[in-house]
């Protein structure tokens, strides 16, 4: 036989714990969507993991470059900081020895282009996330 | 790829959907969104380049 049940009320439930905003803001640098997959939007997780990682990719198979963080050139600087927006993917790509740039090939600024705005809307996918993260934006059903 | 076409018709199917998840939570709504971005892309660049061509061509 069951025991009778007891309603439960709110105040002696737990709080609903969220992952942090840091670590949320940390690992969407470290992996497009994997903010978004931590706070639960597997959806756009997706979306972002399978559009920004290939962007990268085929960036590097345009035969872009995958600049140094030298203050020397400014511009170059910039993009630099950019390409590093995707943090693991950026140092896969520099330890496997991709990304030195094939200056003659016709799509050369193509694939430039490609990495740096992968780059770029990986910020807009982090601070998408830290919002998430912070409860201001929450995905309706 | 070579063509400007192609990199251009790639760029935008690339970034069009991240705008739209990044702009509408709802699927449907998301999906008509980064449809239209896709065609505002490509469409907006062809028409730039053939103002440009007949300007400066």
């Amino acid at each position: 036989m069951a025991a009778p049940r007891t309603p439960i009320s709110k105040a002696s439930m737990p709080p609903i714990t969220r992952p942090s905003v840091a670590l949320t803001c940390a690992l969407a640098w470290v992996f497009p969507g994997a903010g978004h997959l931590l706070q639960g939007q597997a959806g756009k997780a997706l979306v972002f993991g399978t559009m920004l990682l290939p962007m990268y990719v085929l960036g590097l198979a345009f035969g872009g470059r995958l600049f140094p963080l030298q203050a020397v050139e400014p511009l170059m600087l910039l993009a630099a900081g950019a390409q590093w927006m995707i943090g693991l993917t950026r140092l896969v790509a520099g330890w496997a020895g991709y990304g030195l740039g094939d200056v003659v090939a016709a799509s050369y600024e193509y694939g430039n282009t490609f990495l740096i705005v992968a780059g770029l809307l990986n910020v807009l996918v982090i601070f998408d996330a830290a919002d998430v993260a912070r409860g201001g934006k929450v995905e309706r059903p | 790829m070579t063509s400007h076409l192609g990199m251009l018709i790639l760029f935008a199917a690339l970034v069009a959907p991240v705008f739209a998840a990044l702009h509408r939570d709802d699927l449907q709504t998301a999906r008509r969104f980064a449809a239209r971005l896709f065609g505002a892309l490509v469409s907006g660049a062809l028409l730039l380049g053939w103002v440009l061509y007949l300007v400066f061509g």
